[in-house]
């Protein structure tokens, strides 16, 4: 596995505050990497480190292959980052910023050019002609994924890309992130869990600076999470949900007439049980549904199991 | 290189743009244009009552026309020079426009290198335009035309000194995040050097505003030291740019 990013007990304290406790990161060639957790987790002092923009305190930042500290320009030639909030030289206009930026990476003027035009054609400001000064906040921020894309970067950080932009913005921004997979890697960070699981395909859970876990989405929605399951019987006479509760393998039992719901860690138990159970007492399955747990439900368990120390 | 070009292009491009330049060049013109048209026309608006006192007040001999320029460009021309660049580094550090750029592939150095040329362009043009304006209107108004040589020895350590008040003011300026404590620090800075020389011979001698008491003399066409100043001064520019760089290059942003 090629690795376009990897640190190695990474630390950052402020003060006597830890920010980034011995984070280990890996993050493979052409993924979709995610970098979640609540304000205040250590996501922006991450990206920061990676960049070099932070010194770490202890550890090492590796970016495509090369030492961030001793080679701090060479590990960044091949990269592009848009921050949180973007700032600008408000009296540039859209495309001589453009220009201004990928003057630093090694493309002749001519095909810059014509990267530029393709790039603003992409967030749609090639017809704009005012200075950024007076851009609106969507504006900026799509300039901002523009200037990270000027140098055809083959990593590409964003920290909260979608946080400023409306429904149709987020989309349009996730779309594109999306159809880079494969060729770019991506590494973005963010609190939305719903465009995680929009577009990653790995994540890494962080929570005060402790990384609780990194792996792809699907492993993680099976080591981490418990399904839901719907079962509808027969009539029952508190027989099956005297059973279920008795059983040990199953939790937050709810019944609603003949309609059970309860969670689940163990799948394939559940299936080889439920049926054998239903026969012992004599009740007809009507319908069974297996319900695959949602990004937020995976996340908040993970943050559960941290507070409760038993991560 | 290929950073410290695009960063100098992108500087003097801003420094004009944002009316920085124009008005730079604006203010060292009226420097060199005032002292001439002062002495020659402020006896003509006094009360004729008035006119002895200030005929003596104010001897138009080249030596008084000449030390009122060297008065004004190292008091209002050095303060105009802390004021313009009192917020180069520290206001797109707090702004947070420096996050982004150093986020390409370019060193910080590169970018400090690229504000003291653009901003030392700027101050030799205007101190040109000073001493260009001087010469004309002296000439004009009261020739003959003055000893060349004099003119361009004072436009060349006056030119030094700009060069040493710009390095302390971009030193300052990577030290803070808002522009207003870097153009305390430098103006706190420029006091000092002005009081410097009165501290005694040693102390003139070798101090930046010392060489410039020296240029003021040799500009009236009388003999002064001023190498050792000049070693002093070089020395210390190169100092405050080597500490602007040392201060960026660890910044966290």
């Amino acid at each position: 596995m090629n690795l376009v990013i990897q640190t190695v007990e990474l630390t950052k304290k402020y003060g006597e505050k830890v920010a980034l406790d011995r984070l280990n990161l890996q993050v493979p060639e052409g993924s979709i990497f995610g970098l979640l957790g609540p304000n205040g987790a250590g996501k922006t002092t991450t990206m920061k480190l990676l960049l070099g923009l932070r010194k770490p305190s202890s550890g090492k930042v590796f970016l495509l292959g090369k030492d961030v500290s001793l080679e701090p320009v060479r590990s960044r030639e091949s990269l592009g980052y848009l921050p949180e909030n973007p700032t600008f030289y408000g009296w540039m206009r859209a495309r001589e910023f453009l220009l201004f930026a990928g003057s630093f990476s090694k493309v002749s003027r001519k095909e810059l050019g014509a990267r530029v035009d393709y790039l603003l054609d992409l967030v749609s400001l090639r017809k704009t002609r005012e200075p950024i000064r007076n851009f609106s906040r969507g504006m900026r921020q799509r300039l901002g994924i523009a200037q990270a894309l000027v140098n055809n970067p083959r990593l590409l950080l964003l920290d909260e890309p979608t946080s400023a932009l409306d429904p149709v913005g987020r989309r349009e921004v996730l779309e594109a992130i999306k159809s880079l997979h494969g060729g770019v890697t991506v590494f973005l960070s963010t609190h939305i869990l719903g465009d995680v699981e929009r577009v990653c395909d790995t994540v890494a859970v962080l929570n005060e600076g402790v990384l609780l876990a990194q792996e792809s989405i699907s492993s993680l929605r099976q080591k981490h999470s418990r399904r839901k399951v719907i079962i509808e019987t027969g009539e029952d006479k508190g027989e099956f949900l005297f059973r279920l509760r008795r059983s040990g393998w199953v939790e937050d039992v709810q019944k609603e007439n003949n309609k059970f719901s309860f969670k689940v860690s163990d799948i394939s138990r559940c299936e080889m049980e439920i049926p054998k159970i239903l026969s012992e007492l004599e009740l007809p399955l009507k319908r069974m549904e297996v319900e695959e747990p949602n990004l937020e439900e995976i996340f908040l368990e993970i943050l559960k199991k941290d507070n409760d120390g038993s991560l | 290189m290929g950073a410290f070009r695009v960063f100098l292009g992108k500087e003097l491009k801003e420094a004009w743009r944002s009316w920085r330049l124009p008005v730079i060049l604006l203010v060292f013109l009226l420097l060199g244009i005032s002292a001439p048209l002062i002495f020659k026309f402020i006896p003509a608006l006094v009360p004729p009552e008035l006119k002895g006192t200030l005929e003596q007040l104010m001897k138009p001999s080249f030596e008084e026309i000449a030390g009122s320029l060297a008065k004004n460009l190292s008091q209002l021309g050095m303060l105009v020079l802390i004021l313009f660049n009192m917020g180069s580094i520290s206001e797109e550090k707090g702004r947070g426009q420096l996050e982004l750029l150093f986020s390409k592939p370019v060193s910080r150095s590169s970018l400090v290198l690229a504000k003291f040329c653009a901003s030392s362009l700027s101050a030799i043009g205007g101190l040109f335009l000073t001493f260009f304006a001087f010469y004309f209107y002296y000439a004009l108004l009261f020739p003959p035309a003055p000893d060349s040589f004099r003119l361009v020895l004072g436009f060349a350590l006056f030119s030094l000194f700009a060069l040493l008040v710009i390095s302390f003011t971009l030193f300052a300026s990577s030290l803070f995040s808002s522009g207003l404590w870097a153009g305390l620090l430098s103006g706190a800075f420029f006091l000092v050097l002005s009081f410097l020389p009165s501290l005694g011979k040693d102390f003139s001698r070798f101090s930046p505003s010392g060489m410039l008491g020296a240029a003021n003399i040799l500009m009236r066409g009388q003999a002064a030291d001023f190498l050792d100043g000049l070693i002093v001064t070089a020395v210390a520019i190169i100092l405050f740019l080597v500490l602007a760089m040392l201060v960026l290059e660890r910044a966290e942003l």
